[in-house]
């Protein structure tokens, strides 16, 4: 048979689609380093997991290491992430019973790199002996807090807050209802294949083809081949002699935003669920690079600001009688005691808290709610923020 | 969208290419062309559409006025009007904040400071190659060297050709016209492996070769301080880069034309191998070279203007080139660096070309690296600190990445140097070269999908 450029040409470019096609809709757990990337990509309906599966990898390591191509840097653990009926990461049982609390943030309240009984949540559960349902993973709308509480039961009990510092305040919705549906998931839904639809974005999302190939591609960024700094992910030397990965965008001065809107919204959100008489307590937790930044050799004194912003937007909230606990101070001693001994409180080649910093906040959490619940007024003052501090 | 992005090969050119081979007449196959062309430019901003049809209109309109008129007067109407409404188009989308900035600074100079704020202008990709060719067509037309043609779509699919419409070659319509006229008994298997050879080699020296420097340039032009040893490997780098980056663009664009019935003029001929000067600009971005030599040098008077008038010409000629690349001082300065260098061989040919080739090879490429530190600094004072750090020694760190730059320099420098172009091949493979191409395909698919594509260079202008 003659080898000709005409027909080979078209057959690569078609079996490169036919392959990537195929390889879609093969599990995606073998190639994960996580059980995170596995658990989001084919999600339950509103919620950011897979609905009623369990996920064990035995070595997993952290996102930083693994998007800056660090494979020196891993640091291998065991983690287990099991999900409920709902998409959420809870026991299968979580959701039969009203709990006493809802906690609603981000991958930090999730448990990213930690095991299902590490995280915030079960650990929080643990120290005020209730039940706290983790709705963590991403920032929720009030009307899917809503749906929540609502599908859960909850008539009364505390919706836990977290919000992460680097993140973009929250921003007031036009109205409680969800958003308008795109064009294809409303066609989809139409036939009733809302689930097919979620299948059909899960399957175009994630290209395991891209993930196996972008894995060996970035192992050639090792600075001797290619250079590091393509990436996202800075490595820095800590007073210890160890190194640890940050975010690079993390470095930047995003503390400087006013604090204004971020009150206005938990203020409006306050109102919203105590008029289904439930009580709304905002965590607020530092990011990693304002924890450990003036632990680095040499130190980063710019941190500091990030610990005026979070203290700021603490103050203020209390001053609005919104209940808030700031982990900025108590992580960041934590992080002082311990980094001597090399050991630490979020994991060096991750991004997030690891299980120590998830059990001190769940302390201080704990602790913040005993205090305030019933020594802050239980309504705000009206008119401008007066607290407001320097910008 | 870019020929080396999956969005390309996958969701633009399959359907177009298999529809285009289903229509049988010429006029459905002009139509065709013009219509993917403007989905092909839509994708990067739907909104620059009209501005690429209203210059094709004043063009064709322009042609059809050159083809009734005998009237020397209404024929230099219909040859000023529309260069004029095309280059004001351009001078407004590509020079006005140039100007401003310009004005500013000249007043500043002049101990008057102006208060000029910067207009929010985005620049239409392409317009510099889609401008050329109406203007070429324009102008050919007036001079009688084509006839015009009354066929609206046939001049449309020129302008608007998907292979060569945001970053050339600037094909002249006289180039691809009997090809466009004969485009409905076009064989679709005559060149079938010859454009995808083309375009295989293309798509690897693009993504596999100048994106690869490019990972370790600008990286490492963005941080600066570089010492003696990083700033050679960095304009070694872009060097190859630049070459591969838009050669490779061109062979895909040949290869595309192939597959489409259409031959694309060659647009590089191994520049690196050049012995002089003037030898690199014949090799350099020909279809360039061939139209400011054509519209700009010949008629301010060329070679004939006696000794110093050429001179002149050939620094204006350089001056608009190196202007047409960007809106910047410094693109302006490289492109008298290439006046003087040609001025400087007009002046002493005699004695340059008695020297051994390899040497003369050797200098002609040392200078052209050199005009390429302008070219890429994004201002004088980086351009100064990076000529520095090259000519006098500067200690300093290895750039990260320097091992894979240096091994991929030396690769890059070895195909430049040393083998033959796109154009000397014969792209009749036998089988293990088959394999071989098959296989740089495979990698450059790659990296395509693990999402590491650069835009190429030559879109920016």
């Amino acid at each position: 048979m003659r080898l000709s450029l005409g027909t080979i040409v078209p057959g690569i470019l078609a079996l490169a689609l036919g392959s990537d096609a195929i390889l879609r809709t093969l599990p995606l757990d073998p190639l994960a380093f996580r059980p995170w990337e596995a658990a989001t990509r084919y999600r339950a309906p509103d919620a950011p997991f897979v609905a009623s599966r369990s996920f064990t990898k035995a070595h997993a390591y952290g996102d930083l290491a693994a998007l800056g191509a660090f494979p020196a840097d891993r640091e291998y653990r065991s983690e287990t992430f099991t999900t409920d009926s709902w998409g959420y990461r809870n026991p299968p049982s979580a959701n039969r019973l009203p709990p006493w609390g809802l906690l609603v943030g981000s991958s930090f309240s999730a448990g990213a790199g930690v095991n299902d009984d590490e995280t915030l949540a079960a650990r929080l559960g643990r120290e005020v002996h209730e039940t706290v349902y983790n709705a963590g993973g991403e920032s929720l709308e009030l009307w899917r807090i809503r749906s929540l509480y609502h599908r859960l039961g909850m008539t009364q009990g505390v919706v836990v807050y977290e919000y992460l510092e680097r993140n973009d305040p929250p921003v007031i919705p036009d109205d409680d209802a969800p958003p308008p549906k795109g064009p294809v998931e409303a066609a989809f839904d139409r036939f009733g294949l809302e689930t097919t639809y979620l299948y059909f974005q899960g399957w175009t999302a994630v290209s395991p083809l891209e993930v196996a190939l972008g894995r060996r591609y970035r192992a050639l960024k090792d600075d001797q081949w290619l250079p590091k700094e393509v990436s996202g992910v800075i490595e820095r030397s800590l007073g210890n002699g160890e190194r640890m990965l940050f975010l690079r965008y993390e470095q930047t001065l995003y503390q400087r935003r006013s604090r204004t809107e971020f009150i206005e919204y938990w203020r409006w959100l306050r109102r919203r669920l105590e008029a289904d008489g439930l009580q709304l307590l905002v965590v607020l937790v530092p990011s990693k690079y304002t924890i450990y930044g003036d632990l680095l050799d040499p130190p980063d004194g710019r941190v500091q600001e990030g610990q005026a912003f979070l203290a700021r937007l603490e103050s203020g909230l209390r001053g609005r009688g919104i209940m808030a606990v700031n982990l900025g101070p108590p992580l960041r001693l934590a992080a002082a005691a311990v980094v001597g001994e090399r050991r630490y409180v979020f994991f060096r080649d991750d991004t997030h808290w690891n299980a120590a910093g998830i059990e001190l906040a769940a302390r201080e959490v704990a602790r913040g709610w005993e205090a305030q619940r019933n020594s802050l007024p239980s309504r705000e003052e009206g008119g401008p923020d007066s607290a407001e501090g320097p910008e | 969208m870019l020929f080396n992005s999956l969005r390309f090969l996958y969701g633009f050119l399959p359907p177009t290419y298999l529809v285009y081979w289903r229509l049988k007449t010429r006029a459905q196959r002009h139509v065709w062309l013009t219509l993917t062309g403007y989905v092909f430019y839509s994708f990067w901003n739907y909104r620059f559409c009209a501005l690429m049809a209203l210059s094709t209109l004043v063009s064709y309109t322009a042609g059809r006025g050159l083809l009734a008129f005998e009237d020397p007067r209404r024929r230099r109407l219909c040859l000023v009007v529309p260069i004029a409404a095309d280059l004001l188009l351009l001078g407004f989308f590509k020079y006005t904040n140039f100007l401003l900035d310009t004005a500013g600074g000249l007043a500043a100079l002049f101990g008057r400071p102006l208060e000029l704020t910067h207009l929010d202008i985005l620049l239409p990709v392409g317009i510099s190659f889609y401008t050329f060719h109406t203007i070429s067509y324009i102008v050919d037309s007036y001079r009688r060297t084509i006839v015009p043609t009354r066929d609206f779509f046939e001049f449309a699919c020129y302008v608007s050709l998907f292979s060569q419409l945001v970053a050339g070659p600037i094909v002249r319509f006289r180039e691809i016209q009997a090809d466009l006229e004969a485009i409905d008994v076009a064989d679709r298997k005559a060149h079938l492996d010859r454009g995808w050879s083309f375009f295989a080699i293309g798509l690897a020296k693009k993504v596999l070769l100048a994106d690869t420097l490019a990972a370790s340039v600008n990286p490492a032009l963005a941080a600066g301080d570089l010492g003696t040893a990083s700033a050679w490997l960095c304009i070694l780098g872009y060097t190859y880069q630049i070459y591969f980056d838009f050669s490779g663009y061109s062979d895909m664009a040949v290869g595309l034309g192939y597959l489409f019935g259409l031959r694309i003029p060659q647009n590089f001929n191994s520049p690196y191998k050049a012995t002089d000067p003037s030898d690199f600009w014949r090799r350099w971005h020909i279809s360039l070279s061939s139209c400011l030599r054509d519209y700009v040098y010949i008629p301010m008077g060329g070679n004939r203007s006696g000794a110093l008038g050429v001179y002149r010409n050939l620094m204006l000629t350089m001056l608009i080139g190196g202007l047409w690349h960007g809106a910047s001082w410094t693109f302006v300065f490289w492109g008298a660096y290439h006046g003087l260098l040609l001025s400087g061989y007009r002046a002493g040919a005699s004695g340059w070309d008695a020297l051994p080739a390899a040497l003369r090879r050797g200098a002609t490429f040392v200078l052209v690296v050199v005009g390429w530190v302008f070219f890429r600094a994004g201002s004088f004072g980086m351009a100064l600190a990076w000529l520095r750090a090259m000519f006098v020694f500067t200690p300093g760190p290895w750039i990260p990445g320097a091992l894979g730059l240096a091994l991929a320099i030396g690769l890059c420098a070895a195909i430049a140097h040393g083998a033959p172009n796109s154009f000397e091949l014969r792209h009749e493979w036998g089988p293990p070269a088959t394999l071989g191409l098959a296989t740089l395909l495979i990698l450059s698919l790659g990296v395509m999908y693990v999402g590491e594509v650069r835009p190429f260079l030559y879109f920016q202008f």
